[in-house]
């Protein structure tokens, strides 16, 4: 019988104009986000590689000098965008895509994207993932609205009713008509849009359970408002209240909570303007991490000649210059580490803010699983800055090694291709699917709470419904 | 009759629980939304305000320190910031780029949250690298909440919510024919109850803001015009979609199809449209990668560093013999000289860099103007895009804005580096007259095309259409 | 077999039906007559078990409503003025959608035969609801009816509306109907239609069944002064 009243919905809706327009716009609409994310992932790449390899080039054809002068002009990283990223660009657009790598500073991604944007990205951007977490409910919205009170409306219920029809089943039957449709329309859209990251050359492996389980997430996501669709439509008096009641429930749930607790984040975890991070720097590095500031240059002099037991500098076994810029960096580094742990900080607590969003919200767990899966998320931009601060600080101690073994106290030495042509190679895997999902097990749990909570909503239908 | 009208009206709207609510819980978000802005905004001045304080502090030290100098009541050992040699005015008067948003900053936060607004300007700042700040990219993904998403977003929905049915519920109460057989025009009684509605949300609309800028303590009078327009813009915009709804009402469909077909509207012009029109302003108008110009920037200072001092300054000289001349002539003793040897080359070498860079900056900002007019060209197939895009020009955060901030501080770097560049290579010293001929940095959102004629037109076009297509379904509908 | 005992339902201060006793059997048509707000809907919204009795019990082939909700419905047809139907569905497809609530899957060419016996034209089958007429849409009630192999018929002004025509053959369907052992029970306002069609008539106001006939003892205008006496009283009541 569940079945029987399922097909039944299922015939309705696919004989429902409104509904077979919308759905071939949602399928056009997927058709163009795949296309111009595709397009748009593989120029990027291009660009990304292009420009690292200019860098590169630059750094081997650079002229012969100190290896500190080197550390000083540099290099840049260009951050990869994961394959996955095709589905869900994340912040990728709002980050920094280059990272300069140099001596005695650390700094912060440039080149973010959505400066060199114009106001409409603002608006959303098409990609897979706008049209599967935005658009998909609203579609599920439209086909799920009137589910009980066009019964109403037109008069049908009392023919069910004179039937021998459990409540429990015609609810089962038009869950399953709903859940059916929807569906029909994502799961063809995934395998799709499955096979076309597959045949895309790009940074990180395809694992087909990292796909399923992204595509597990959002089929949860439908779940939470195809009950949320039936409550309302039981509840409602005529569509156009079920309707509007939806209708704002979404607007609610993926831009009215979001955007009110992103600037709730910014209030009360306002993130720290330049001066003020150069001030932090410069407390940090006089001394305010451990307590006792850096050995000035001459105690250092004293110290390395008494380790060693000469009595000038000239008879060190390597060049003074380098040991001290080494022991400079490394302090540099450990203010920075400061620092940059603090921004983090700050940064950690404005999402943790903003995730306690999710619980009038089932948009952002959802945005953030989705952001998180497809390595494209804060997290991830951390992730890669951490490796690239690993990296500048192997750099950087090549240079000065090198300029401490290659020569002596007080002379000149200049380093040539040989030593830039061996410079340490930076490498940076993804994570692994084990480790995001446990970075992500807050929004994991509370996808399940609200699926777990939109199912128990639906049993409220049950004992609200013997009297009409 | 209108009187009649305006009394059911009236007793519609003072009896609709659910309208009421929703009237206060958008005025909640509105002021919240403009309290928000504001704090920032203050936040954001007082910054400014201690840049610019500490400046004067700089600049009287300066001044100061000169008069001692050139007194012979101070030596300065580090020539570097000593206030004679012109090298000292990039570290000790380094000037401050500093954007400056309009007055009615509150309304809209545009790309404020994406940008830094105050920098240091050296000759040695990259051209391309637009100031670093720290920011947190899932904030700004989100996006913060301003008085310009909840009008451009979220009045429309109230408008559709409380007028989807406003022809169609008399049919379904069977009212409709009651109100036919009256000696009325049907036409005239919807279009009356519609401009009534409107002119209740937008006086309600009015009052909000106006009460939330004087919250924040934004002055009324002194953003009279900017306001003005907003009412104007505010206005076809609730017109429009009052005549959207009155349009798919006309179809003579049931209450149901209304909403949704609304809804649909809604969609279309507020999440699909922009989305496809960034699709379309991305392909159409590539902007050049500023990691180009980084590397062709790299490549130029290898360049001018691998070669002997004295053969650039030699091959500039040969450009430029007016400064061998004036050079002859300057009063700087052997010691002098010898500093003045360095920085010659160093801002020769500035030069080259910057010549070398420049057509690729210049193409960078050049396409990115030409990208944004693009898009607001195009912006004027949906009226959501053009009101918000509107919106940030009265704020004076809108891409534009910006754009012609980072513009505008590149070519000031460059008449900066021009200025110290010259004294270094004429080897004079810094006098105190000359601090007032300093290239001084401004930047004025009035400079900025603010595109409000365009945006006039888009919202009024869109409003006519909707009209139009009304008179024509009119007959079709027989009313 | 429909069976009211001491039927009574309250709303509020206000009594819909006292102490309705009545008894339809096999094959009985009863119409159920009487002025707007008599008490007809609610007693068949009774009888259907879609609201529940302040007292007294509704028996639907010797089963009680109340007790025995899922059960009674396997046996029982309803068919009100507005005969509902899902608009995008074809008749037939309507017919195997309801039909199999209660039944489970019938054969195409059975369903094709029931429509036919319902009167329904051969071209409206597979047409969408949506164009139907009223008269279409009954029969396909009928055939629901039918194709159920109801016991017991509860309609609800089934002929206001109909043209003198759909009327005439609405009647021979009942008539196919209770020849077949249905008990039908009917309310109407049509007074010429209750004599005709209906082995029993009652009417009722406020409630109360009034007074009882057999369809065969009693002339028309004997019918129509009984009512109106009973119409105009509760006109001056009111």
């Amino acid at each position: 019988m569940v079945i029987r009243i399922a097909k039944k919905e299922w015939k309705e809706q696919l004989r429902e104009k409104r509904f077979l327009a919308a759905g071939l716009l949602m399928v056009l609409l997927f058709g163009a986000a795949l296309i111009s994310s595709k397009a748009y992932y593989e120029k990027e790449q291009d660009l990304r590689i292009t420009a690292q390899q200019g860098i590169e080039e630059n750094w081997f054809n650079q002229r012969d000098k100190n290896p500190h002068g080197a550390a000083h002009y540099g290099i840049y990283l260009f951050k990869p965008e994961s394959r996955l990223a095709l589905i869900d660009r994340g912040v990728n657009r709002y980050a920094g895509t280059a990272f300069f790598v140099e001596g005695h500073v650390r700094n912060e991604a440039q080149f973010r994207k959505i400066e060199d944007e114009t106001g409409l990205v603002r608006f959303g951007e098409l990609t897979p993932a706008y049209i599967l977490i935005y658009l998909m409910p609203l579609f599920i919205i439209l086909i799920g609205f009137n589910s009980f009170t066009k019964e109403r409306e037109g008069g049908t219920w009392r023919m069910l009713q004179s039937h021998d029809v459990p409540l429990r089943k015609v609810l089962l039957g038009k869950w399953a008509g709903v859940t059916f449709t929807t569906f029909m329309l994502f799961i063809p859209l995934y395998i799709l849009m499955g096979l076309i990251i597959y045949s895309v050359s790009g940074f990180g492996e395809f694992s087909l359970v990292h796909y399923l389980i992204l595509g597990s997430i959002y089929a949860l996501y439908y779940l939470i408002f195809i009950n949320l669709t039936l409550i309302v439509s039981w509840f409602s008096k005529h569509s156009g209240a079920a309707f509007i009641t939806l209708l704002a429930l979404w607007i609610v749930a993926t831009l009215v909570v979001p955007k009110l607790f992103v600037s709730a984040a910014q209030y009360i975890n306002p993130l720290p303007d330049t001066n003020s991070v150069a001030e932090m720097y410069s407390e940090a590095r006089a001394g305010g991490i451990d307590g006792h500031a850096p050995s000035s240059a001459r105690e250092l002099e004293r110290e390395v000649m008494e380790e060693h037991g000469v009595d000038s500098l000239e008879d060190l076994p390597f060049n003074f210059a380098g040991y001290r810029l080494q022991v400079g960096e490394e302090y540099d580094t450990k203010a920075y580490n400061y620092v940059f742990a603090h921004i983090h900080s700050v940064i950690s607590e404005q999402d943790a803010l903003i995730r306690k969003g999710s619980l009038l919200s089932p948009f952002l767990p959802v945005r953030n699983l989705s952001m998180g899966l497809a390595y494209t998320d804060v997290d991830n931009h951390w992730d890669f800055s951490e490796a690239v601060e690993l990296y500048r600080q192997d750099f950087v101690r090549y240079l000065n090694e090198d300029l401490m073994y290659s020569s002596r106290t007080g002379e000149t030495y200049l380093a040539g291709s040989d030593v830039w042509a061996a410079k340490p190679n930076f490498g940076y895997e993804l994570p692994g699917m084990d480790e995001v999902l446990k970075a992500q097990s807050g929004n994991l749990f509370l996808l399940f709470g609200w699926v777990g909570l939109s199912f128990l909503g639906l049993l409220t239908i049950k004992s609200k419904s013997e009297e009409s | 009759m209108i009187s009649k009208i305006i009394h059911l009206e009236w007793r519609n709207l003072t009896s609709n629980r659910w309208l009421q609510i929703s009237f206060l819980l958008l005025g909640g978000l509105i002021l919240l939304a403009t309290l928000n802005r504001s704090y920032h905004h203050d936040k954001y001045l007082i910054k400014a305000d201690e840049v610019r304080q500490t400046q004067s502090v700089e600049f009287q030290n300066f001044v100061a320190d000169h008069d001692s100098v050139t007194a012979g009541l101070k030596e300065i050992n580090n020539q570097r910031i000593n206030p004679i040699f012109p090298f000292s005015l990039e570290v000790r008067l380094t000037p401050q780029a500093v954007f400056e948003p309009t007055g009615l900053a509150v309304l809209a936060v545009g790309q404020s949250d994406i940008h830094a607004g105050i920098f240091p300007v050296r000759t040695f700042s990259d051209p391309i690298n637009k100031a670093s700040v720290f920011y947190n990219p899932s904030t700004d993904l989100l996006g913060s909440f301003d008085f310009a998403f909840v009008l451009v977003f979220l009045i429309p929905l109230v408008v559709i919510a409380f007028s989807y049915n406003i022809l169609s519920e008399e049919r379904e109460n069977g009212t409709l024919q009651m109100v036919m057989s009256q000696p009325v025009s049907l036409m005239r009684v919807l279009v009356l109850k519609l401009l009534f509605r409107f002119l209740i949300l937008f006086a309600a609309l009015l009052v909000i803001l106006l009460l939330s800028m004087l919250l924040a303590g934004v002055s009324v009078t002194g953003n009279i015009a900017g306001i003005a327009i907003l009412s104007v813009f505010t206005s076809l915009y609730l017109l429009f979609w009052f005549g959207v709804s009155l349009l798919v009402n006309l179809f003579g469909k049931s209450s149901s199809f209304n909403i949704t077909a609304l809804l649909g509207v809604w969609v279309f012009f507020v999440l699909v449209i922009p989305t496809l029109l960034h699709v379309m302003v991305e392909n159409a108008y590539e902007v050049p990668p500023r990691s180009e110009a980084l590397v062709e920037m790299r490549n130029a200072e290898e360049e001018a560093m691998s070669l002997d001092r004295d053969e650039i300054l030699d091959r500039y000289f040969m450009d430029h013999p007016e400064f061998i001349e004036a050079a002859e002539g300057s009063s700087a003793d052997e010691q002098w000289r010898e500093l003045y040897e360095f920085y010659k080359w160093f801002y020769v070498v500035r030069q080259n860099i910057a010549e070398a860079v420049s057509p690729i900056v210049d193409d960078y900002y050049g396409r990115l103007a030409e990208q944004q007019e693009f898009a607001g060209r195009i912006s004027a197939f949906s009226p959501a895009v053009v009101l918000k895009e509107a919106m940030n020009s009265l704020a004076g955060t809108s891409p534009a804005h910006y754009n012609h901030f980072h513009a505008s501080t590149e070519q000031f770097r460059l008449e900066w580096m021009g200025t110290i560049r010259d004294k270094m290579l004429r080897e004079q010293f810094v006098a105190i007259d000359d601090l007032d001929t300093l290239p001084q940095f401004s930047y004025s959102p009035a400079d900025v095309n603010n595109g409000f004629a365009r945006a006039g037109m888009a919202l009024s076009f869109h409003l006519l259409a909707a009209c139009g297509l009304i008179v024509l379904f009119r007959k079709r509908a027989g009313l | 077999m429909i069976e009211a005992r001491n039927l009574t339902k309250i709303y509020g201060d206000l009594t819909a039906v006292r102490e309705l006793n009545l008894e339809i059997k096999e094959g009985e048509v009863y119409c159920l007559l009487g002025p707007n707000g008599a008490g007809k809907t609610t007693t068949v919204n009774l009888f259907m078990g879609f609201v529940a009795p302040s007292d007294g019990k509704v028996f639907i082939n010797g089963m009680d409503v109340s007790q025995n909700a899922r059960e009674t419905k396997r046996v029982l047809s309803y068919i009100p003025e507005n005969l509902a139907l899902y608009p995008n569905l074809t008749g037939l497809e309507n017919l195997e959608f309801f039909a199999g609530l209660s039944n489970g899957q019938l054969a195409d060419s059975d369903l094709k035969k029931l429509l036919n016996e319902a009167g329904l034209q051969q071209s409206a089958f597979d047409q969408r609801v949506s164009g139907y007429s009223k008269g279409m849409r009954q029969k396909v009630g009928i055939a629901i009816a039918l194709a159920k192999d109801s016991k017991a018929l509860i309609l609800d002004e089934p002929t206001s509306g109909l043209d003198p025509q759909a009327s005439n053959e609405f009647a021979r369907l009942l008539g196919i109907l209770s020849e077949k052992g249905v008990a039908i029970l009917m309310t109407t306002h049509d007074l010429f239609r209750a004599r005709e069609t209906g082995t029993r008539i009652g009417i009722m106001r406020d409630g109360v069944l009034r007074r009882e006939f057999n369809a065969g003892d009693v002339k028309h205008d004997e019918l129509e002064q009984v009512y109106l006496e009973q119409v105009l009283h509760n006109l001056e009541e009111a």
